[in-house]
């Protein structure tokens, strides 16, 4: 005690004797649970126990062995019978004497199923009253009851805290159904060919899940806390001079209203790489990519982005070779890359430490796959981050707004008219495949409006990323048109959105929208004020949708919460590294429609924790933007951060890394935020990095190769702003 | 930070660098000799479900009963109870054999979605390294087995243990129901297991994982960390010069800075 009381007293040594302490305190709270009184330490429960016996509902003379025991009449009934008994374990004393033979009182142990019938399970709204339940269950004791509905053999599965009570209790409950069958035999005696026999087919087989899952939980808990604790250490002590060096840094920085003579940008520039974005742009906006397959054989996935990334990628190696000057991409290192890069580095190493597993359960292809786009989303963000320069932020973000209200319109056309013209105009000239359900009503009721897009969500959640440059368009407007047509844009993006008849077209664009108003709350507030009538355009446009009961009508929250608990073995199998990088297979296993629960199945905490740090590093390198000198650049910035801050809250509502629209969106803009970041490049024309000697033939014109000389261009009108 | 002063401070922490490579062409190996076992062998086997007098060759026979025990015992066949004898004919601990199938039911329609209880089941199973499939043909009394191994080989054994083990089962329960001879079922392995090898890329596709992940992690740390020292001392001469200056401040009045350099200073 004296030791420690030694350390606390010594002052440079306080802060640290403090955070230790604190994440021990962080890492036994994630372990154990605290009472007071009595003051004592539970376990929480990390690790599961599980168990699985089957049984077959039979006759005397084996239906496996006698050939005359089986007819298809008989398979049904059995079927049917093993439905009963799967009903009756689930009722209240069986339940309730399971729960007494487990030693729990006066508790009940939960029981559920069949899933596999999907019985009594509806994805639609059911409007039943709940009653008052008196019963105490104990939920982590469970039961799960299981057949197909055609064949006569009934599962139990078990789950408690330990193997051995998930053991005892799937025995205890084969022998309560033996037992029933036996009583209900023995009061109504029938002949041996009609009298049903329950056979166990085999053991009850046991094991635990998440064996180690505590102590990783403490041990992330600990690790987790010094770091933020040492970066908040960090970041208090050296404040001042920091907030120095962000001034001297804005101060540095050119404003981007003001003119810069012989400027070199697009899209007033020779410069192949600024275009080639813009080219993906388009595509992305206005191509259904994932629907199209070229015939060229590549390693991994031929769909139409991978081949345009990979010669994205070669124009970018080309120009670093061969161009220097100010038109050379610039490659530096900051802190989104960074945390792209640890993503990646993570995303990797989950792969090699389960690639046992996975090979095991032939998940690899999946995987490789999935790797191989994560790649082409990091490649791709390298590429637009040394490219882009600032004064082609605003251009780029007018092209976003333009192409998204192109992408709204033809979304509301397909909601009104049921015509698809991406997929329809594209299939034309490219081998598009078509998604099912293209235009169809979903099993829950919901027309399916693709845009170009392979998934509803994904183009609700493409539209509300451009959302934010619209409506600060709108804002920043120096002109009445170009207000009016921002103005215009922000009420298609919205009607599109909406006519994709998904709840996550109102929640992500109502994130992006808080995030705004936090900033500039008045002139937010003043033009959604304005947007009224326009908004009455929309409800018009989108009406059915609109309705309480139609807006009500899907399950779809419910089904997104009731997968929090399917998972929890998912999660405390492989706490810290996951399973291997999006090797959860939605097709084999469960649609999680959440990106941060699939990650966390994937690539663990650690790798969730690093997915994140790419939003917060992109939030914060755009939020010194925002508070600094320039307002031009302030207000992308600002764009810029209500996208990134949307995708993060649209990453809770579906899958995100899966569809490459959004993915590589958000990349586009996490590199806008570090191009508005940096100052923009003295004007100087592109040179081949080829030296000739002077007087060489064709003169010094013909050295400076590439770009054309700065042309005497009267001065632009920035696009964002008016 | 320029990608030339990465390379510097790579460079300049060359002992950290060469470590980090050393660790990663590590993993590298550990990941190959590890994987040796990563199942590249599948094979396959077709059982008929059958009389004694075969359904083949008799043309009075309905088949119809015969198909739907088909679907019974192919599911009968996941049970822990068949896997034990199909363990014990090809000469492996039960432990390494998982089965799943058949598949149907109305909840396949939806996807998958499998609750927690039966997860947890699938979850210990997974480490098995025999993986067994069995399903049932729609309109005819055969199964098809398909079975994942380590080696082509070795999924073949076990492949051709499946015969060999259900025809065990099945005739212990017609000994112990006492089934006369012509009621019998009776299984027919139509030919013997056909075997390949699959997933032939998936060992190099783990090697490159574990040599890239280890790779980029510890270079990402030796940069993060030497760039945070840097960042660290340069703040921190800053400071320094800033405490300074407001010691100069304070002391001596005339050497105040304007109002607006220090509101410059600010912005």
């Amino acid at each position: 005690v004296s030791w420690a009381a030694g350390i606390f007293q010594r002052r440079r040594l306080r802060p640290v004797a403090i955070l230790v302490t604190v994440a021990a305190l962080a890492a036994v709270l994630a372990g154990y649970r605290i009472s007071l009184a009595p003051p004592a330490l539970h376990a929480r429960t990390q690790q599961l126990g599980a168990a699985h016996a089957q049984v077959l509902v039979d006759t005397s003379n084996s239906a496996i062995a006698d050939i005359e025991q089986l007819t298809q009449y008989q398979s049904d009934l059995g079927a049917q019978l093993a439905v009963n008994y799967a009903l009756y374990l689930q009722g209240y004393g069986p339940t309730a004497a399971l729960g007494r033979s487990l030693g729990l009182g006066d508790r009940s142990v939960a029981a559920s199923g069949p899933f596999t019938l999907l019985l009594g399970r509806s994805n639609t709204a059911q409007k039943l009253p709940k009653l008052p339940d008196p019963r105490l269950v104990d939920r982590s004791y469970r039961l799960l009851l299981d057949v197909d509905g055609s064949r006569p053999v009934l599962d139990i599965y078990a789950q408690a805290p330990t193997q051995g009570a998930a053991v005892k209790l799937a025995d205890e409950a084969r022998g309560l159904l033996e037992r029933h069958v036996a009583t209900q035999k023995a009061s109504y005696p029938l002949p041996s060919t009609s009298a049903a026999v329950l056979r166990p087919l085999g053991p009850t087989v046991g094991g635990t899940v998440g064996a180690g899952a505590k102590w990783q939980l403490m041990g992330f808990a600990f690790v987790l806390v010094m770091l933020l604790g040492w970066s908040l250490m960090w970041a208090r002590r050296q404040r001042r001079a920091r907030s120095y060096m962000v001034g001297i840094a804005g101060a540095k920085l050119d404003r981007l209203d003001e003119q810069l003579p012989g400027c070199d940008e697009w899209p007033y520039t020779t410069r192949l790489l600024p275009w080639a974005l813009a080219g993906f742009m388009a595509m992305l906006f206005l191509v259904p990519i994932d629907a199209i397959t070229l015939p060229i054989h590549l390693p991994v996935n031929g769909t139409l982005d991978r081949p345009v990334v990979v010669a994205l990628a070669m124009l970018w190696f080309a120009s670093l070779a061969v161009v220097s000057g100010a038109a050379r991409p610039r490659l530096k290192l900051g802190r989104v890359h960074v945390a792209v890069l640890l993503f990646l580095g993570v995303c990797l190493a989950s792969v090699a430490v389960n690639g046992q597993a996975l090979g095991d359960m032939d998940e690899l292809t999946l995987v490789v796959k999935k790797l191989a786009l994560l790649v082409s989303y990091a490649v791709f963000f390298f590429i637009v981050a040394s490219v882009l320069r600032p004064r082609e932020v605003p251009r780029f973000a007018a092209l976003m707004v333009f192409l998204g209200v192109i992408v709204a319109l033809g979304t509301i056309v397909e909601y009104r008219t049921h015509y698809n013209v991406f997929y329809t105009l594209w299939g034309k000239v490219l081998p598009v495949t078509a998604p099912n359900l293209l235009d169809q009503v979903d099993s829950i009721g919901r027309l399916t409006v693709y845009g170009p897009t392979l998934q509803p969500l994904e183009l609700a959640a493409m539209l509300a990323m451009v959302l934010p440059f619209a409506i600060l368009g709108a804002i920043d407007a120096a002109t009445r048109r170009r207000r009016v047509l921002y103005a215009i844009a922000v009420g298609l993006l919205l009607a599109g959105g909406v006519a994709t008849a998904r709840k996550t077209s109102l929640v992500v664009p109502a994130a992006a929208i808080l995030v705004l108003l936090a900033y500039r709350p008045r002139q937010v507030l003043r033009l959604m004020l304005k947007l009224g009538l326009l908004l009455a355009v929309l409800v018009h446009f989108v009406i059915n949708q609109l309705e309480p009961g139609h807006f009500n009508s899907a399950l779809t929250t419910t089904d997104r919460t009731a997968r929090y608990d399917a998972v929890t073995p998912d999660v405390l199998s492989h706490p810290l590294l996951g399973r291997g990088y999006e090797s959860y297979d939605p097709q084999k296993y469960r649609i999680l429609d959440n990106q941060y629960l699939d990650l966390l199945i994937t690539v663990g905490l650690i790798g969730l924790v690093s997915y994140l740090a790419i939003f917060g590093a992109m939030m914060l390198a755009a939020h010194t933007t925002i508070r600094g000198p320039d307002p031009r650049r302030s207000s992308l910035a600002l764009g810029a951060f209500a996208t990134v801050a949307s995708i993060a809250i649209a990453s809770a509502l579906f899958d995100v890394l899966s569809f490459p629209h959004v993915p590589y969106l958000l990349f586009f803009v996490g590199a806008m935020i570090i191009a508005l970041r940096e100052p923009s490049p003295t004007p100087e024309p592109a040179r081949l990095r080829v030296t000739r000697p002077v007087g060489h033939a064709g003169g010094p014109a013909a050295a400076e190769g590439l770009s054309r000389p700065p042309s005497p261009e009267p001065a632009r009108e920035p696009v964002l702003a008016g | 930070m320029e990608l030339n002063e990465i390379f510097r401070i790579l460079w300049a922490r060359r002992l950290a660098t060469a470590i980090v490579v050393a660790l990663a062409l590590a993993a590298a190996a550990a990941v190959k000799l590890s994987s040796h076992s990563v199942p590249t062998g599948a094979a396959t086997l077709q059982i008929l479900v059958d009389s004694p007098s075969s359904e083949l060759a008799n043309l009075s026979q309905d088949p119809a009963p015969l198909i739907s025990r088909a679907a019974v015992f192919a599911q009968v066949m996941t049970s822990d109870a068949v896997l034990r004898e199909i363990a014990k004919a090809a000469g492996v601990r039960p432990q390494q054999l998982t089965a799943q199938g058949p598949y149907g039911g109305s909840g396949q329609v939806l996807n998958a979605i499998t609750p927690a209880e039966a997860r947890s089941s699938q979850l210990v199973a997974e480490k098995a390294p025999y993986r067994l499939t069995f399903l049932a043909q729609q309109d005819q009394p055969v199964i098809t087995v398909s079975v994942q191994g380590p080696t082509a080989l070795e999924a073949a054994r076990v492949a051709d243990a499946v015969y060999t083990g259900v025809q065990a089962y099945v005739t212990t329960a017609q000994q112990a129901g006492g089934t006369p001879a012509q009621h019998k079922v009776t299984l027919r392995a139509l030919g013997p297991a056909q075997a390949g090898t699959v997933n032939n890329g998936s060992r190099a596709t783990l090697v490159a994982a574990a040599l890239l992940g280890v790779l980029l992690l510890g270079l990402l740390l030796i940069v993060g960390v030497e760039s945070l020292r840097r960042r660290s001392r340069e703040l921190a001469g800053i400071e320094e010069n800033l405490a300074a200056e407001f010691d100069t401040v304070t002391r001596d009045p005339r050497a105040r800075r304007p109002a607006s350099a220090v509101g410059e200073r600010q912005q």
